[in-house]
């Protein structure tokens, strides 16, 4: 040690022992949380740990308030959850939804310690809270067993402002019993949107909620996701120009026949905008009519054009595990290949768009390739 | 209570006052060579130049597939200018010299809309946990061959000694593949994304490949290089876990 560190450790130490004295004494007083379900518990779900409850056949309804009560005095074991997971779904389905509808109307819950993680087919792999996490189950164990249960709680749950991530479930659970009534996700949805505490503060649920507008195809939310496209918040921004391009995939035409019919949507995002008609199949007339109208507009600018045009040489796509729709599939159709080929030969062949001619054939080189 | 209290704080006060003393190693990118460069894994390794919104980016990627690049999902999508364009993966360069220039054909970013960027912010270190991105290509980049991958987090725990490639550009050219190694072992922080106080990454390194060497002379790719910090001394990748794996299968197995 150098000799100038000497008094300083000195000082210190005794420093430290003083402190230490009146830190020792506090922790020797006994500790009282006041309010225990507040504290996330450190536990993770390894699904390896054998539990308690597991051993002694305890009803559905007795697992749920036993795992409950260790959850909210702060004793819950490490996979103690994908336990109770397991359990529930292996329980005959009627007993189990009986006892997740009858704790949920206590309207008790409590942290998990998880995050809000979507698996594989749009089930839960984290949930936040025990509530989220039996919405969860519920619409899982409902879908299994062709019950409505699960439809019918969610459909009243969305009648008030629980939280982001409830309705985030409750919107997945509504779209897998009635994937018919997209006029009631749509509304539930924008109703979602708007709701400025949740859109001040998004969450995880609130985020993974916009699987929900791609599902129902519907081009109304474009205005909606144009301003959250253009908001002061990273997240916010992120999640909707990701959901407007899947849109976009899902529902081509529509959305391009917005577009074009809304020229102010997206103007302040043009080369979002012209990723948005790169979704086109060009082998169908009439998204080939609406492609070609994009590129005669006048008030978009060649850059903008030069970007779509660019963007069909090497298109891009979002795929993941997400809540009601599934991934696109990693082959392309052919046919799409060929009607951009042609369409391109023709744009070139009868010098259709003057203005862009140059990076037409650079395009078509490039398809050449 | 006391007394355990009072060794605690007095091994802190012999901390504090020798902790500068005691600085810990960190290991920096350096230069692999143009020899070295044509040798496999390094040959696998190649620049990205691409184009977002009116400017020019560059970053790294791994063939993994015969037809296919692994990368960073922020070299092929940014929610302001949207999807990368002009892709150039230059393989193998070492300064002027390319073994082989091909462009992708179609992006994947494998993410959620609730990435960990939409959440914690671009600028946190926590931004990358879903930043992972797949290329593909109409011609194959290395006509035919590529490095293995494996899906395997134990793979980067301490004591395993890992291999980071990427062609930084903040204090190298950018266009020579740079190398840092260490058997310090990544930490896991949120989801598959995990840091190491061990080493430091450069701007440009970004997608280039975590590769272990998992038999001899078998190399394979068990992360990828997201994101860096000089300032603070830390390197940030994402581990090529379980979801990553079926992402890299799905949709780069060309």
């Amino acid at each position: 040690m150098q000799t100038s560190r000497v008094p300083r450790f000195l000082a210190l130490l005794a420093a430290l022992i003083v402190a230490g004295y009146f830190l020792g004494k506090r922790f020797s007083q006994p500790r009282v949380f006041a309010d225990r379900s507040q504290r996330p518990p450190a536990a993770h779900d390894t699904g390896s740990a054998q539990n308690s409850a597991e051993g002694r056949a305890l009803s559905p309804a007795d697992l749920l308030s036993q795992v409950f009560d260790r959850l909210r005095n702060g004793g819950i074991r490490p996979g103690e959850l994908a336990t109770l997971r397991r359990l529930l779904l292996a329980a005959d389905p009627h007993e189990a939804m009986a006892a997740i509808l009858s704790f949920l109307g206590t309207g008790r819950d409590a942290r998990t310690g998880e995050g809000f993680a979507i698996e594989k087919g749009g089930g839960l792999a984290g949930a936040p809270t025990f509530r989220v996490m039996l919405l969860d189950l519920f619409g899982r164990i409902a879908r299994d067993a062709g019950s409505e249960d699960a439809l019918t709680f969610s459909r009243a749950l969305l009648t008030r402002k629980t939280s982001a991530d409830e309705w985030a479930l409750a919107l997945r659970n509504v779209a897998w019993a009635a994937p018919e009534d997209l006029a009631f996700l749509a509304e539930k949805m924008h109703e979602m949107l708007n709701y400025q505490p949740w859109r001040q503060q998004p969450g995880a649920g609130f985020f993974e909620a916009f699987d929900v507008i791609v599902f129902t195809r519907d081009v109304t939310f474009a205005s909606e996701l144009a301003a959250m496209a253009t908001s002061e918040d990273d997240a916010t921004r992120r999640a909707a120009a990701a959901a407007m391009d899947r849109l976009s995939e899902m529902a081509p035409l529509d959305v391009m026949n917005y577009l074009n019919g809304h020229p102010a949507e997206f103007a302040d995002r043009p080369f979002l905008r012209a990723d948005y008609f790169s979704k086109a199949d060009l082998s169908q007339p009439q998204q080939r009519q609406a492609v070609e109208a994009y590129l005669a507009r006048p008030d978009v600018t060649v850059a903008e054009k030069d970007k779509l045009l660019s963007v069909f040489a090497s298109p891009g796509s979002f795929v993941g595990d997400t809540l009601v729709t599934t991934p696109v599939a990693a082959d392309e159709p052919p046919q799409r290949a060929v009607g951009l080929r042609n369409a391109v030969g023709d744009w070139l062949n009868g010098n259709r768009f003057p203005d862009i001619a140059g990076p037409l054939a650079q395009l078509q080189q490039r398809l050449a390739e | 209570m006391k007394y355990p209290a009072l060794i605690v704080n007095a091994v802190l006060a012999w901390l504090c006052t020798t902790g500068s003393a005691q600085v810990q190693s960190v290991a920096n990118p350096a230069t692999v060579g143009a020899a070295q460069t044509k040798k496999s894994p390094f040959s696998m390794v190649g620049q990205l130049i691409f184009r977002s919104g009116e400017s020019y980016f560059q970053g790294s990627g791994t063939v993994v597939y015969s037809k296919s690049v692994l990368t960073a999902a922020h070299n092929v999508w940014d929610p302001v200018n949207g999807w990368s364009t002009h892709i150039q993966f230059n393989r193998a360069r070492s300064g002027a010299a390319i073994a082989s220039r091909t462009y992708a054909s179609r992006l994947y970013v494998f993410g959620s809309y609730r990435t960990a960027a939409a959440r914690y912010g671009q600028d946190s270190s926590r931004s990358f946990a879903s930043d992972l991105g797949g290329l593909r290509f109409n011609v194959a980049p290395a006509v035919g061959a590529y490095v293995g991958w494996r899906a395997d987090t134990g793979l980067l725990s301490p004591g395993n000694p890992v291999l980071c490639l990427g062609y930084g550009a903040e204090f190298h050219t950018g266009n020579d593949l740079l190398s840092v190694g260490s058997a310090a072992g990544f930490f896991p922080v949120i989801g598959a994304f995990m840091e190491s106080t061990g080493l430091t990454f450069e701007g440009g390194m970004s997608g280039g490949p975590i590769l272990s060497e998992v038999a001899p002379d078998d190399f394979r790719v068990v992360g990828i290089v997201v994101a860096g910090s000089t300032s603070t001394p830390a390197g940030g990748i994402h581990a090529l876990d379980a979801e990553g794996g079926a992402f890299v299968v799905t949709y780069l197995r060309y």
